[in-house]
């Protein structure tokens, strides 16, 4: 497993060395920067809004911390995942037309590992971003609003790595598999609107992965919500969906 | 951590750096390969040959573990390519005919990277290193590799492929896009190399086999047209040898070697009306006929030497026969 050891090596440095280190991180940061601020400003920007309609009232809620960290995971459920899913795109595919995966793949490293490489490094800059930015969300929430319930926030977003992980699964698949880095990331888009779609579904809603959305804005409103189900398939299409890119790059000429 | 399987046993026969047997390759309808049967000798410098689309590469491909055979087999220092995976990617070095690298990193990065791979560490990693860019002549080169030429791409991707110190050396087309400057540090470098490791060179770039390569195999269409060591390919092939004759009357001598049994074929050199280039069967016959009868007609003799069939000539004879 040395090769796979030295892979990931050269990934972390790559990270820090291309534009990888801030579209994602600086990405989610800059969402825990305005999520609070936004949360924040709303009303007063209503407020100015309904002036220009002289007569009309408009009573708008004190936003809480509640309101800030629902901005966040919102956020993360939309525009994040749209994140994931382009950068995620042409992880294999970038490095095989470039030429850099034949070399590479002539030196004792396995396919298997160059594909468990490239989805470990994908999702630990998700996780590290992620924490970043949460950390960034809840330090300034708590301080425009206080804390507020940021133990069901903490939660709600460590929810929703498992359907990160799930996308970098799924790209890492597609990657694997189309030449084109634009081609998988339509392809990426196309499953994000199929698994929200499935939430309209009475049967199904409760159990597939699309349901973690929901279930982070009923843990934060409401103290609860139905989660187990959404992560365990999460987790599980992930796994399969790793072993698809495993078993699809093993087979294609490089 | 699970143990991977341990990968099948290399062959007994390992005396061969390659062994390719009815190796067949198919896209679609076209035959890339059709039943190709080579061998390379270990410790050779091999020159594999052949007008573009011939297959070189789709076989360098395959015994670099990046592509798949249809059918047939293809070993490498004894192991099957298809099967020994890591086993054998540890046993060569490879450098296709345009390297990619990544960008952000310097060489001296890449070289580490590449070491890395195949677990060299410390001294020995540091050493190598420097040494190969030594080699290379990209010693001191700080530049990011998104700045290198195409030349220093490829001096690189060879100091890559040796980071291993390679039983086998896989080059494809190493020469086809450097200036001439570039392609002698090439060559040069391969040269030293002959009897350290196997070199298999693909190329259409005939002067470069005949400088630096001792067996030739030549493909064409997806076969093998013929195999041989370089002097008896162009004995075998060449039809003999050839000898310059300049003479003052150069008709005088064509009236009387007309006939001769050793002689083959006459040209007549186009630029300079008084020399002759005699295709001849028996070389030795017609050096001990020749002066005599340049001297039975009064002629001056001006120059008889031995000229030797090129490789070119001996390439262009075996594809044109086997697409007739």
């Amino acid at each position: 497993m040395s090769g796979l050891r030295a892979f990931l090596r050269k990934e972390l440095r790559e990270t820090l060395h291309t534009w990888r280190l801030w579209v994602l991180p600086g990405l989610l940061v800059f969402l825990g920067v305005t999520s609070p601020v936004i949360t924040a400003l709303t009303p007063k920007i209503i407020q100015f809004a309904a002036r220009s309609s002289p007569g009309t009232t408009v009573t708008v809620a004190t936003p809480t911390a509640r309101e800030a960290y629902l901005q966040f995971v919102g956020n993360l459920g939309q525009l994040a995942l749209l994140a994931i899913i382009i950068t995620v795109s042409g992880a294999i595919s970038g490095e095989v037309r470039s030429g850099t995966a034949a070399l590479v793949l002539t030196k004792p490293i396995s396919r298997t590992a160059f594909v468990i490489g490239k989805a470990t490094t994908a999702f630990a800059l998700i996780l590290a971003s992620t924490a970043v930015g949460t950390i960034v969300c809840i330090g300034i929430t708590a301080a425009i609003f206080g804390l507020g319930p940021a133990g069901h926030f903490v939660l709600a977003v460590a929810i929703w790595l498992a359907y990160a992980l799930l996308f970098v699964g799924i790209m890492v698949a597609l990657s694997a598999r189309l030449r084109s880095q634009m081609a998988a990331a339509a392809y990426g888009v196309g499953v994000f609107a199929a698994l929200a779609a499935l939430d309209a579904l009475p049967t199904v809603r409760n159990y597939q992965p699309g349901g973690i959305d929901r279930a982070m804005t009923d843990l934060l409103r409401h103290g609860t919500a139905v989660w187990a189900w959404p992560l365990a398939t999460s987790l599980a299409l992930a796994a399969i969906t790793l072993a698809v890119a495993v078993t699809r790059f093993n087979r294609r000429e490089l | 951590m699970s143990v991977a399987a341990a990968p099948p046993a290399p062959s007994q026969e390992a005396t061969s750096a390659i062994s390719l047997s009815g190796l067949t390759k198919v896209y679609g309808e076209a035959h890339a390969l059709d039943g190709v049967e080579l061998t390379v000798p270990e410790g050779s410098v091999f020159g594999f040959l052949g007008p573009n689309g011939a297959g070189k590469t789709t076989t360098i491909r395959i015994l670099a573990g990046l592509a798949q055979a249809t059918s047939g087999s293809a070993r490498v220092l004894g192991y099957d390519v298809a099967r020994a995976g890591n086993a054998v990617r540890a046993l060569i070095g490879y450098l296709p005919d345009v390297p990619g690298f990544y960008g952000w990193m310097t060489g001296p990065d890449y070289l580490h990277f590449a070491a890395d791979l195949f677990g060299l560490r410390g001294a020995v990693l540091n050493e190598r290193v420097e040494a190969l860019l030594e080699l290379a002549g990209l010693a001191g080169v700080e530049t990011r590799i998104g700045g290198y030429s195409r030349g220093m791409k490829q001096r690189l991707g060879i100091a890559q492929a040796l980071i291993n110190a390679p039983r086998l050396l896989l080059l494809d087309e190493p020469t086809s896009a450097l200036d001439p400057l570039g392609r002698k540090d090439v060559l040069e470098m391969v040269a030293g190399l002959a009897g350290r490791t196997t070199v298999f060179f693909s190329t259409h770039i005939l002067a470069d086999v005949e400088r630096v390569c001792d067996t030739v195999a030549i493909l064409d269409r997806g076969r093998v047209v013929t195999q041989a060591p370089m002097d008896e390919l162009k004995t075998r092939h060449g039809g003999g040898r050839r000898l310059l004759v300049e003479v003052d009357l150069p008709d005088a001598l064509l009236a009387v070697i007309d006939g001769q049994p050793w002689l083959t074929g006459i040209e007549r050199d186009a630029q300079s009306g008084g020399l002759l280039r005699l295709s001849v069967a028996d070389l030795q016959a017609a050096q001990r006929a020749l002066p005599g009868l340049v001297a039975g007609q009064g002629l001056a003799l001006r120059r008889l030497e031995v000229e030797e069939v090129s490789l070119e000539e001996v390439f262009v004879d075996l594809i044109e026969a086997d697409r007739r």
